[in-house]
């Protein structure tokens, strides 16, 4: 793929015979694909950024600078403020659960009555009297001070693989190591104030027309089993259209501009964040079946466990968020696990729904089979 | 020849207008709940039989054949309510006797049922009246509803409690599910029709299992219109089924992972320096790349688990490390080969001869091993031979397999040193001591706390060589509608499905 890029050198080729629908044919793919030299100047200034974002890798687009620094920081607040959602409705389940099942309350029920959506008060949260009060008022010290533009996210980043809490537990012998439950909310308030405006905010995006904006969710459905199959016949639908697109275009290139429709995933990568822009969309207005739908749909599947082109961290994330509004909680960890390790702030919610997991799967007994 | 053939004759197959047709790599032998050990099996057995309670939608537990229920205050008993209008395919009502038949013919030993730990936590059943079952428990219970997932058979379909793999029962089984058995068919199909008298509405009119026993044709058969549905696609077929407009994909979690187990209780298998050599003479990435992509383990648990520890690596694929832990079990290198006793090594390995992919990992790893100076027989089994050599006698020094978890992940019946499953015959006293700490506890945390030591502990005493996880994909025909796939035993959701 980066030979594609390299070797993409200046030429004039003539614009391709467009496919039939008309905003396709001003989309950036096919600038990009009938006129490679515009591609070659739209990404000379920060060509190693561009290739990191195409590839969906974020922390190396932001390194590089300009445009898809700006970019990976907007993909990175959207990113964290889907896993904020599925960290809150986790907490959420974790307490309800636990209060269910009789369980002592400890220090999870005292943080679960202090987190939340609001900013948080006060170093002084749970008290003094907790085990690791020092602890966790250094946490929301510090948490308040990223908040405020006062310190580094990754000095909260560097926290996160470690439990935020551990609380001895007499009856076992052992400890709950307990999560930070406002990692993954701040570090969303952090990128979301740091957001710089992209010149270019259409390459590489899931933009499938000239004027931006993705296709619109298909009209919900009151019946999830009919919603999420009312947003499969939508991607059919688009799928049609961008097949016949695809040919098109790939008809109509030159060289330069085939090997970078092929090299790059051009159409497959669009396609992938367009249903992940509909996605995010049908999560914000509680659409979780057909989110999940579109998040199943728009998933490599020759690589579905690994950051890529097609597969971006949003999509891994939408899914897991997806996957626990529908009740499937141990799924959700599937959906975790790729972003786990490119992501250390996710290690918090990683350990929250594993907990959960256990917590809901705890009366029964399991089955196995060959 | 034959299977040239098979795949003709179900291209043949007139396209089901009304049914929707699946496949399998092997037809379940038996229908039996009692008696499951296989996912095809518990598939079929979805679609036939039902429990007490199962899954919602959102995967809650939610009452099945049950109505209502009611924990004693002391919480070491229980009363079940059944549904009024619950009746077996053949008319019968289903009673309280069918629920506290089904509990002692698990229990009975004389049953010897793969699925008796099921029911292990149960004292005693009673039938109070003809809807209402009392159930005491061995210890006190906090949400017993969520043990009653087993399925309920019917009182008069057999003579006694000691049921038998071989009973009639097993050709024309009688359940209450959406579905009923129709007929056990020539080309080792199974028919299945809907219950028209079940309490909801079902879609689908008939549905066909199909046995296509080689995986390389069920992807084509779906293309080609010849099957609605795959219950797992093969790793290598999901870019051309990905593709295809007439087909969708859906993932779905099955917690799976394969595994070669050593037999523990034959020499040398029972040296831990064995089993760890042996497992660092064997190149794991190599055997899984004809597979698909997929995740190497160093555990018994796929990576997203809970449970899984990732503090532990799998063993390295190195030769010299080999060498020196065979040479500390007393074997020795006399020229290419190893020998033992004055004698070259030689072991066999066994594996069933409808595991996807398992001809090109057995010829791999014969040929990894003979490069290091070990000489590998492989075994196919029909699945009779299986049951025999692994299940019963134990008869195979090496064994290739997979194990499919529900979401519990619960894997005491394969390490456990009491296990049902534990046919490499594990035994460790201070993982027997975990993992029953980890079924007594209810605090989470210290379950996952447990199994993670579980984890550490399996992997430094290597009963098996921990493979890889494959990821999962069901392959339905665009036709069907309001799919939604259970994680573990597919068709639970099948009643809601449509084909248009």
């Amino acid at each position: 793929m980066l030979a594609a890029w390299l070797a993409l050198a200046a030429c004039d080729e003539e614009p391709a015979a467009v496919a039939e629908k008309p905003e396709l044919a001003h989309s950036w793919v096919a600038e990009v694909v009938n006129r490679p030299e515009r591609f070659t100047e739209r990404v000379a200034a920060h060509r190693e950024g561009w290739v990191a974002f195409q590839r969906n890798d974020w922390p190396a687009a932001r390194a590089a600078g300009g445009d898809p620094a700006a970019r990976a920081g907007a993909e990175l607040a959207r990113f964290y403020a889907v896993l904020d959602r599925a960290n809150d409705l986790a907490w959420s389940r974790l307490v309800t659960r636990w209060s269910a099942r009789g369980l002592a309350p400890g220090l999870l029920q005292r943080l679960a009555d202090a987190s939340g959506p609001v900013p948080i008060d006060s170093p002084g949260l749970l008290g003094s009297d907790v085990p690791g009060a020092d602890a966790l008022g250094s946490r929301v010290a510090l948490h308040q001070q990223v908040r405020a533009g006062q310190a580094p996210a990754a000095a909260l980043v560097e926290l996160a693989t470690r439990p935020m809490l551990v609380e001895p537990v007499a009856e076992t012998g052992q400890s709950r190591e307990i999560e930070d439950p406002w990692m993954l909310e701040t570090l969303a308030m952090a990128e979301r104030a740091a957001l710089a405006p992209a010149t270019d905010d259409t390459l590489f995006s899931g933009r499938l027309d000239g004027s931006g904006g993705f296709p619109a969710l298909p009209a919900p459905v009151n019946d999830a089993l009919a919603d999420g199959d009312a947003c499969r016949a939508k991607v059919r639908a688009i799928d049609a259209e961008l097949d016949a697109w695809r040919t098109a275009l790939a008809g109509g290139a030159g060289p330069d501009g085939r090997a970078l429709l092929d090299d790059l995933r051009l159409v497959d990568s669009t396609r992938a964040r367009a249903l992940v822009d509909m996605a995010v969309a049908a999560l914000e207005a509680q659409r979780p079946a057909c989110a999940l739908a579109l998040g199943q749909l728009a998933l490599d599947h020759e690589s579905p466990r690994a950051i890529g082109p097609v597969n971006s961290p949003t999509l891994f994330a939408v899914v897991a968020t997806a996957q626990l509004y529908t009740g499937r909680t141990r799924e959700a960890l599937d959906a975790i696990e790729p972003i786990r390790a490119t992501y250390p702030a996710v290690a918090a919610l990683d350990e929250t729904v594993n907990t959960l997991v256990v917590l809901e799967g705890i009366d029964r007994r399991g089955d196995s089979r060959e | 020849m034959l299977r040239l053939l098979l795949p003709l004759a179900l291209l043949a197959a007139p396209a089901g207008a009304a049914g929707l047709r699946y496949a399998e790599d092997q037809a379940p032998p038996i229908l039996n709940p009692i008696f499951g050990s296989t996912m095809p099996e518990a598939r079929a057995n979805e679609l036939i039989f039902e429990s007490l309670f199962t899954d919602n939608l959102e995967l809650a537990t939610t009452p099945a054949l049950a109505e209502s229920f009611e924990v004693s205050p002391d919480r070491a008993g229980m009363t079940v309510t059944l549904r009024s209008d619950a009746i077996w395919h053949d008319g019968k009502p289903v009673t309280a006797d069918d629920v506290v038949f089904t509990i002692q013919a698990m229990k009975d030993k004389g049953t010897a049922s793969t699925e008796a730990g099921r029911v292990a936590w149960i004292a005693e059943a009673t039938a109070t009246d003809a809807r209402t079952v009392a159930i005491r428990f061995v210890r006190p219970e906090s949400r017993p509803e969520e043990k009653l997932f087993f399925k309920i058979l019917p009182r008069h379909g057999f003579s006694s409690t000691v049921v038998k793999r071989t009973d009639p029962f097993k050709n024309r089984p009688i359940g209450s599910g959406p579905y009923m058995f129709s007929s056990f068919n020539e080309d080792n199909s199974i028919t299945f029709q809907k219950n028209g008298s079940w309490r909801d509405s079902v879609g689908i009119g008939e549905l066909t299992m199909r046995e296509v026993a080689d995986k390389n044709y069920q992807a084509k058969l779906i293309l080609y219109e010849s099957l609605e549905a795959l219950v797992r696609v093969l790793p290598r077929d999901l870019a051309m089924l990905q593709n295809n407009r007439k087909v969708e994909l859906y993932p779905y979690q099955t917690n799976s992972w394969w595994y070669i187990g050593f037999n523990e209780a034959r020499a040398p298998f029972d040296k831990t320096a064995v089993r760890q050599g042996l497992a660092q003479l064997v190149d794991v990435g190599n055997l899984l790349a004809p597979v698909g992509t997929g995740d190497l383990l160093s555990g018994p648990f796929v990576k997203s688990s809970p449970y899984y520890n990732h503090d532990v690596r799998p063993p390295p694929n190195d030769a010299r490390a080999a060498g020196d832990l065979l040479t500390s079990a007393g074997w020795a290198k006399n020229g290419e080969y190893w020998t033992r006793d004055g004698h070259a090594v030689a072991m066999t390995l066994v594996a069933h001869q409808a595991l996807e992919s398992a001809q090109e990992i057995a010829v791999n790893l014969q040929s990894q091993l003979q490069t290091a100076g070990i000489k590998l027989n492989v075994d196919f089994l029909d699945d009779a031979a299986w049951r025999q050599r692994v299940w019963r006698d134990r008869d195979f020094d090496l064994v290739l397999s997979q194990w499919t978890f529900d979401r519990n992940e619960d894997i005491r019946e394969q390490f456990h040193s009491l296990g049902s499953r534990n046919f490499v015959g594990y035994r460790s006293p201070e993982v027997d001591l975990l993992l029953d700490k980890a079924r007594d506890s209810l605090d989470p945390f210290a379950r996952k706390t447990a199994l993670r030591q579980v984890h550490a502990k399996v992997a430094a005493d290597q009963p098996m060589v921990f493979l890889w996880t494959l990821d999962s994909y069901a392959a339905l025909s665009v036709r069907v509608k309001n799919v939604v796939v259970h994680p573990f035993y597919f068709f639970t959701f099948a009643p809601q499905w449509q084909l248009k």
